[in-house]
């Protein structure tokens, strides 16, 4: 069951279309990445979602119904420009975010306390904002965004700013929160992260959808035909089930080289076919593409046909 | 609406709990006095040297040196060139030539000085040159000075403005109050001029305000929550309670203060006006002074004004407060906002301007339009009130206020919702103009 559909979306601003017919589909109790270049439309997409903009045509579909004002409570959203009152304490910061989402006083001072705790932060209830690091204040916005226990939570960029770390502390209640089915969107372009995290994602870049799906499915679909190997003699360009991209010597005898494979063979036939060639191994590892490497390719793929 | 109130809350308490407010508020009125103070201060010790004028007189007008306020005229026979260097020299201020003339028909007087003497010192010398040819008259003329002295006549003539009811007790008497033209001026200047500071500055307030959401980037935030719409509404309302709470703390002050002193004084402003004029007749100076000016303030219907005062006060600062509320969604700092605040400024400035014409004539034709015209009508109503204006003047004053008001809301909402998420683009009217017509957003 999908948590947020997605619906043909589409949005121009004065001067430029942001959002060309984008379908998502994003089930419950997953991490979700969106992903794109700066400028790709992503914010306006997360903009859409939350209400804050109109989309010109197209639907959202939360819990399978057509997303009101009401469903705000139920969405948690940080910002990737996102910042805090600065004059005031960390408490009344969060009782006001906590009002505006509709909790109570004493829910969202419970609230609050947990959140404390989880994020491993003493109690800040009395200090002011201004006194605050910048990684002490993301904790602080990080809380304000899931302190209604929203259903959703979108994060734009959320990890700009944090220490490692932290950014691990972060990253654990992510996937706890995750377990306890809560659904997160999660807008970045930096792709480690979003190999660590996410189960599924979208990439946009000018405005298109150009890739979605299960990340396995993506990697694996991905999967290059280069290995990396580190062996002893040289190899002999004369095979021709591959071709050597690349070699060259570490010390002595002892070679780094970079193969392609031209006729499909197995891992396992490849090594067998070196090692007849009295090629010894010392190393050897196929190359499996990281999310990075996908969506240059995919970007730069966009830029030649455009 | 329920989201405005929070809204609302916040902005007020941030600012009414900060100790600067409390401070500012209570330290305010004593400015005012103190400027007053300052400034007579420094008028009654202007020109502490004692300046010298030479007087070379052909006729024999002024035999002994004549001093008045800090400078002294002296009688000398030396030579104009002489004096010159003396004034030069910074020995004396000046030199004052009488040619020999005719005294009916005094003329070619002349004063030569280094830097241009003031109004003041050149009125006081005609008046000693004035005097002192009048007595050479009355002695060419052989006229009595004690007969002269009784051709002097003071007259000093009271206003009072005609209520529209007659009272039916004495009913060939009109229900007059006696009214000052003096009184209604200061306090028209006074009311105006309270409005023009705080639209101003409450404006400012409300500008920076929304540039501080947008610059410390809580806005996103906060819109994730509730609309632009009523983020911008709490927020120019929150800003308004606050400077409607120092209003009221200073009307309450004021009232304090006056009905101290009035009791101390004994005196019941609801006095009937023959009885104030019967107290006039007391010996007792001081008390008389104090009297009138009580006598004045209740010649004016208090009630009526403040009433006025705080519509005109809420409906000036929310028609410029949404407008200054435009103006900070749409920049990225105070530097860029100067251009579009001086356009919005400019309706307030020259209200004080026309602010002395009104009160020179506040039914022309001009006071009457510039009082109903919503840009200018808070500050130059204000001004007119004490005069008398009108019920039906008011009453359209007010109703085109309120329209323009929720005009003015309605078109800083739309800039609001557009100008809060954009950044870094380069702000021109033509934008703003496509941010407002914009149907989506």
């Amino acid at each position: 069951m999908d948590l947020l559909n997605v619906k043909n979306i589409c949005k121009s601003y004065v001067n430029h279309r942001a959002l060309d017919n984008i379908s998502i589909d994003i089930p419950r109790s997953s991490i979700f990445g969106l992903l794109g270049p700066n400028g790709a439309g992503k914010t306006t997409l997360i903009r859409i979602i939350n209400q804050i903009i109109n989309q010109d045509s197209g639907q959202i579909l939360l819990h399978g119904t057509n997303i009101n004002y009401n469903d705000i409570r139920k969405i948690g959203y940080m910002p990737e420009e996102r910042g805090l009152y600065k004059k005031m304490k960390i408490g009344d910061f969060l009782l006001f975010m906590g009002k505006l989402k509709g909790l109570s006083r004493s829910e969202s001072i419970n609230s609050a306390r947990d959140w404390f705790n989880n994020l491993e932060v003493s109690n800040w209830w009395n200090k002011n904002i201004e006194d605050l690091s910048k990684g002490m204040s993301q904790k602080v916005q990080f809380i304000s965004t899931v302190l209604h226990n929203p259903d959703l939570i979108i994060l734009d960029e959320p990890f700009s700013g944090f220490d490692p770390v932290n950014a691990n502390l972060i990253k654990k209640n992510l996937l706890r929160l995750k377990d306890e089915g809560k659904t997160i969107i999660f807008s970045t372009h930096r792709m480690e992260s979003v190999d660590e995290l996410c189960d599924n994602l979208a990439m946009i870049d000018k405005s298109k959808k150009i890739l979605s799906g299960k990340i396995n499915d993506i990697k694996s679909a991905y999967k290059s035909d280069i290995y990396k190997i580190k062996h002893l003699n040289k190899i002999n360009d004369k095979i021709s089930s591959f071709s050597v991209i690349d070699s060259k010597i570490v010390v002595d005898n002892i070679y780094e080289s970079e193969i392609k494979l031209i006729k499909k063979i197995s891992s396992s036939d490849l090594l067998r076919l070196l090692l007849s060639n009295s090629i010894e191994i010392l190393e050897f590892k196929q190359k499996t593409p990281n999310m990075n490497d996908i969506f240059i390719m995919k970007v730069e793929e966009g830029n030649n046909n455009g | 609406m329920d989201k405005i109130w929070i809204i609302f809350e916040r902005e007020y308490l941030q600012r009414v709990k900060k100790k600067s407010f409390l401070i500012g508020t209570l330290l305010t009125p004593l400015i005012f006095p103190l400027f007053i103070g300052i400034t007579i201060f420094f008028l009654s010790s202007d020109d502490e040297k004692k300046r010298i004028i030479s007087c070379i007189d052909y006729n024999s007008l002024i035999v002994d040196s004549i001093g008045f306020d800090n400078n002294i005229i002296v009688p000398t026979k030396m030579k104009l060139e002489l004096l010159n260097k003396k004034i030069n020299s910074d020995e004396i201020y000046g030199a004052l030539v009488i040619p020999k003339f005719d005294i009916y028909d005094p003329s070619g007087i002349k004063f030569y000085s280094k830097t241009i003497p003031s109004g003041d010192l050149i009125y006081d010398i005609e008046n000693i040159i004035e005097d002192k040819i009048k007595n050479v008259k009355i002695k060419d003329l052989d006229l009595n000075q004690e007969s002269l002295d009784k051709l002097i006549t003071k007259v000093s003539l009271n206003t009072y403005s005609i209520s529209e009811t007659i009272s039916e007790d004495n009913n060939s008497n009109l229900e007059a109050k006696k009214s000052s033209s003096d009184m209604a001026w200061g306090l028209g200047y006074f009311n105006g001029f309270l409005i023009y500071m705080f639209v101003f500055i409450y404006g400012t307030f409300i500008l920076q305000s929304v540039l501080d959401e947008k610059s410390s980037k809580v806005v996103e935030v906060i819109i994730s929550s509730v609309k632009p719409f009523q983020l911008m509404m709490g927020k120019v309302l929150g800003v308004g309670a606050v400077a409607f709470t120092q209003i009221l703390i200073w009307i309450i002050l004021a009232v304090a203060i006056s009905t101290f002193t009035s009791t101390y004084f004994g005196y019941d402003g609801s006095n009937s006006v023959n009885e104030v004029m019967s107290v006039q007749e007391n010996s007792d100076q001081s008390k008389e002074i104090v009297f009138g000016i009580f006598d004045m303030i209740s010649s004016v219907d208090i009630k009526k004004i403040i009433i006025t005062f705080i519509i005109y006060f809420l409906g000036g600062f929310f028609l410029y407060g949404a407008f200054f509320a435009a103006i900070g969604s749409a920049v990225d700092n105070l530097q860029d906002a100067s251009q579009f605040t001086l356009p919005i400024s400019l309706p307030i400035i020259a209200s004080l301007m026309f602010m002395a014409i009104v009160l020179e004539n506040p039914d022309s034709n001009i006071s009457i339009f510039l009082s109903m015209f919503p840009l200018t009508s808070p500050i130059l109503m204000m001004a007119r009130l004490t005069f008398g204006v009108p019920d039906w003047q008011l009453l359209l004053s007010v109703f085109l206020l309120i329209l323009s008001v929720l005009f003015a809301l309605w078109f800083a909402g739309r800039i609001y919702r557009v100008g809060i998420l954009t950044t870094g683009s380069k702000i021109t009217y033509k934008l703003l103009w496509k941010w407002f017509i914009m149907k989506n957003y």
